[in-house]
């Protein structure tokens, strides 16, 4: 009724088992080395998604205390009649304004969502160049120093965007450039 | 008991095994490289100038904005200057594409400056190439195909301009990526905050200088014509401000003193007479009837000369109906002929 196994059967079936395990194993090292990221990489990809959630994020489309108390002090949408600026777009708003307050500002709100998005080991620089200006001026926005100075980081990534913003039916504030670094 | 094992089974095992150590070290290197290799140098490169080329256009939008308003109020400043309207539309309409885009009335004439400074269109975009090239190295070609404006509501304008651009890495690697495209971007622009073109051309004196307000009253639309009344006539005459009138000429046919009526875009308004050098009560204070002399004491059409908000105010009879005077109105100063 049975057939009786064949004892090199067993064998066969065991070192096909084995192989397969060692095949298996084999591909797992080998994809999960490839898909691991660079240490450059990753950092890069920090510097990269931040500067692009800053560039496209709406004021609307965030809760953020800090941006809350500044509606609340009408100090947001008082000369630009809507929430539909993104963050970037807003700290360009302030800076534009000019002035320490709205300086203040525009550091605040950096600072503010930095601290919730990038780690605290990485130092951090949001700078605006505004090559337009006739004085071709850079503004350091926001830094926060970590125990390296910038300088003297091992490691310097940055990310630059064009910024610009229609400030009314004749005026527009840039193009300019947005520079964020990042460093460890 | 146990199986006993053939010698050459278990060399093929170890053989195996000896295979799969070495492709684990080979591959797992070759393949780290050939990643990094592709991740920082491309995909992040492809990432940055896909940005750059979504801003590129939203950046282009912002700029025919600003561009359309500073060349509307630029083109009014210019027949002002030279007392002359645009022949025709024709004419208006090259004047437009030049002064938006090379900032001159005349692009065969180097001299008909149209006073844009840095606000006509390829100043604006040549900002930008330049600053795209400078910081992120990325090289931008564009060539403006047309541009075009027409008026399908009465405070405001549509320009649609056609645009060609090309979009590459300036670096050796140009292989990443290249965006070649046409766009239409049609904007609207809001008219509100120009000049009045027909009194600004017309006056020499400068003293007319009303700019589009738009009336907000209940009486906004020309189609209740029985709502005004004593109170809102003097609200409507003292904000200075237009309002629909379907009789009237639009916006843009203002700068080619096209007179016909706009059933989609009119406006009117009262002019007040101390924006007038040299007020004349034999004439309607309409702005396009008092500017063209339409309705004067010398042809047949009644001109009723009114006492409004303290001041003496000429209306033809049609007008003086739709604001709500009446032929025994105790504001009634004289009327002609």
């Amino acid at each position: 009724m049975f057939k009786k196994f064949n004892k090199k059967g067993y064998y066969f079936i065991i070192d096909a088992f084995i192989g397969s395990i060692i095949i298996f194993l084999s591909l797992m090292i080998i994809l999960t080395e490839g898909a691991r990221p660079a240490k450059i990489q990753y950092n890069y990809e920090i510097a990269e998604e931040y500067s692009s959630f800053l560039l496209n994020t709406k004021i609307e489309e965030v809760y953020n205390p800090y941006i809350q108390m500044l509606e609340d002090e009408k100090s947001i949408n008082v000369s630009y009649d809507n929430t539909s600026l993104t963050i970037m777009n807003q700290v360009n708003l302030f800076y534009y304004l000019g002035g320490p307050e709205n300086l203040n500002r525009s550091r605040g709100i950096i600072e503010n969502f930095t601290e919730q998005f990038v780690p605290e080991k990485y130092g951090f620089s949001y700078t605006i160049i505004n090559q337009s200006d006739i004085m071709n001026t850079t503004t350091t926005i926001y830094n926060r120093t970590i125990d390296t100075d910038v300088n003297d980081a091992e490691l310097v990534i940055a990310s630059k965007k064009i910024t610009f913003l229609q400030i009314n039916s004749t005026t527009m504030f840039g193009p300019a450039i947005v520079e964020i670094k990042i460093w460890v | 008991m146990g199986i006993k094992l053939n010698k050459k089974a278990v060399l093929f095992s170890l053989i195996s095994v000896l295979f799969s150590v070495l492709f684990i070290t080979l591959f797992s290197q070759n393949f780290n490289t050939m990643y990094e290799d592709r991740i920082p140098g491309s995909n992040i490169r492809i990432t940055v100038i896909d940005t750059y080329v979504r801003n590129f256009e939203t950046y282009l939008s912002d700029s025919i904005k600003i561009s359309t308003y500073r060349t509307l109020d630029a083109i009014i400043t210019y027949e002002h200057n030279h007392h002359a309207f645009f022949k025709d539309q024709d004419s208006f309409n090259n004047a437009f594409h030049d002064c938006m885009v090379y900032d001159l009335v005349n692009s065969t004439d180097p001299t008909s400056g149209c006073g844009l400074g840095q606000y006509y269109l390829e100043a604006r975009l040549d900002e930008i190439k330049s600053l795209s090239i400078d910081q992120l190295n990325i090289n931008t070609t564009y060539y403006i195909n047309s541009v075009s404006i027409e008026q399908k509501q009465a405070f405001e304008v549509e320009v649609k301009v056609n645009v060609s651009y090309n979009v590459t890495d300036n670096s050796d690697k140009n292989y990443y990526a290249r965006w070649t495209k046409e766009i239409v971007i049609t904007e609207p622009i809001s008219i509100i905050g120009l000049l009045e073109p027909t009194g600004n051309i017309n006056d020499s004196s400068d003293m007319y200088n009303r700019t589009i307000s738009r009336y907000r009253g209940i009486c906004e639309s020309d189609e209740n014509m029985t709502c005004w009344n004593a109170s809102n006539r003097l609200e409507f005459y003292q904000e200075k401000s237009f309002r629909l009138q379907k009789d009237s000429t639009s916006f843009l046919q203002r700068y080619w003193n096209n007179n016909s009526p706009s059933s989609c875009c009119g406006i009117e308004t009262i002019i007040h007479p101390s924006e007038l050098p040299s007020p004349s009560q034999n004439r309607s204070y309409v702005e396009r009837y008092y500017w063209n002399s339409t309705f004067t004491c010398s042809n047949s059409t009644p001109i009723t000369t009114y006492l409004l908000g303290g001041d003496i105010v000429s209306l033809d009879a049609r007008t003086a109906i739709t604001f709500g005077f009446t032929l025994n109105d105790s504001n009634i100063i004289r009327t002609c002929p």
